[in-house]
């Protein structure tokens, strides 16, 4: 187990091309795929915080199961979608990069679209009243509300970040685990210690856990300096 | 401005009433005072004449006029003091930097520009929240107990905006708890108890004769 341990921490401080190639790929896509869900799920989120319409409820009923629904599902559907026979056939986007961002998005909208509605609500509470009074139309009361949740979001980022970059299940199926091109350190994880080689295996863990923990620092000392400025 | 109408307003909470109006006419002429015991609807009566609280059942005058409301506690967004006042450049697009410099000016607020307005004292958070009505020029400010919580010079120092402001053609709406400030600066009293409105008469005319036996009561307890 130590010489494992010792050979995965040699793979990581050595520069290994292959791991370093792995990572690059797994950040870059996750990267890419919060975005498009911060880009889609925030706005998503303050709109059912703050608007009231009929179905609203069905709307929450439906986010919150969306949040919910098992990544292999989402990894089948998507699959479906862009295979050869499906709608989006034509596009050739099956086992690319493109393909797991798809799938990645999926996975990360829904959760930072739900996650961000409770703490915008919240924050609905107290600031209603004094938006209405200032006349801000829906759109603006939208951007105010999500600029004064800014720093609370920043979790919430974070866990979509944490979803897209630990999935396994969709981007094995959309992406195919193409050495070089598709694979990611989940599906490398998940093939390497199939096929024995737990040293690489480990290494790819300790990449992964150490942008997960890089990113939780971040997200703390971002959050601490704005109470610290704020109050 | 004309005097405020209210028509068939009535509001509950778990069977509890909070405002009961069939139809009553407010005045509306410089500053009127609503007062009432805790929990009479001061606040609720103030928010229905802001629009803050709607109801389709709900027939009043007061929705095409230009109204403002300060609430008790007013939150601010976690930026500046400027950052604050600059969301209003989103309702009102022609307002303009100078204007809202000369509100600050105004308010005295120059010197906390740059703070955050979360952590300016009670007394700086009620002036940001006036002067932020104030920019948007409104026939109607409504305060709810704009002084409550304030030491002396802070309530003088907001009295004597009001009073100003009065003077140039503002017309105020303002709940509070302090007599002696009530006769200092209203025209006119609300006194509303359990949901009713008991009594709208000038200030003085109140405080001498009130009409009722519940006004009579009440000022006996608090004066």
């Amino acid at each position: 187990m130590w010489d494992t341990l010792y050979q995965a921490f040699s793979l990581v401080f050595n520069l290994d091309p292959e791991v370093w190639s792995i990572a690059f790929t797994s950040i870059s896509v996750s990267a890419i795929a919060l975005l498009n869900g911060v880009i889609l799920g925030l706005p998503l989120g303050a709109f059912l915080a703050i608007a009231n319409f009929p179905g609203k409820k069905w709307c929450l009923t439906i986010l919150n199961t969306c949040m919910n629904v098992p990544t292999v599902i989402i990894g089948v559907l998507i699959y479906l979608l862009l295979s050869r026979s499906g709608p989006l056939g034509d596009l050739g986007l099956l086992f690319t990069k493109t393909g797991m961002i798809i799938a990645q998005t999926l996975l990360t909208t829904p959760i930072i679209a739900a996650v961000s509605r409770q703490i915008i609500a919240d924050a609905w509470q107290s600031h209603r009243d004094t938006f209405t009074s200032l006349h801000l139309r829906l759109f603006h009361q939208m951007k105010w509300i999500l600029w004064d949740c800014r720093f609370s979001l920043v979790i919430v980022i974070l866990l979509g970040f944490s979803r897209a970059i630990s999935e396994v299940g969709a981007v094995m199926i959309v992406g195919g685990n193409i050495a070089h091109h598709t694979r990611t350190l989940t599906t490398a994880i998940a093939l390497e210690t199939s096929k024995g080689d737990l040293a690489l295996s480990l290494s790819l863990g300790i990449v992964l856990l150490s942008i997960v923990l890089l990113a939780n620092i971040a997200a703390h000392f971002l959050k601490s300096s704005a109470e610290r400025k704020y109050g | 401005m004309a005097n405020i109408v209210l028509e068939n307003i009535h509001l509950t909470e778990q069977g509890r009433p909070i405002l009961q109006i069939d139809k009553v006419t407010l005045p509306c002429d410089r500053i009127t005072a609503v007062i009432g015991p805790n929990g009479a609807g001061k606040t609720t009566l103030l928010k229905v004449i802001a629009g803050l609280i709607t109801d389709p059942a709900f027939a009043t005058n007061t929705a095409s006029k230009n109204i403002s409301m300060v609430l008790h506690q007013t939150p601010f967004i976690k930026m500046s003091v400027w950052g604050n006042l600059l969301l209003l450049k989103d309702a009102i697009p022609s307002l303009s930097d100078d204007q809202m410099n000369d509100a600050m000016n105004v308010f005295s607020l120059t010197h906390l520009k740059n703070q955050p307005a979360t952590l300016l004292s009670a007394g700086e958070k009620q002036r940001l929240a006036i002067a932020r009505a104030y920019l948007m020029h409104p026939e109607l400010m409504i305060l709810d107990e704009p002084t409550a919580s304030l030491d002396p010079n802070s309530t003088l120092f907001i009295e004597s905006k009001i009073t100003e402001l009065a003077h140039s053609g503002m017309r105020f709406i303002l709940a509070s708890h302090d007599f002696a400030q009530v006769k200092r600066i209203s025209d006119h009293i609300i006194f509303i108890k359990n949901g009713q409105i008991i009594e709208a008469s000038p200030t003085k005319a109140f405080f001498e004769s009130p009409s009722s036996e519940v006004s009579q009561e009440f000022i006996a307890l608090h004066v």
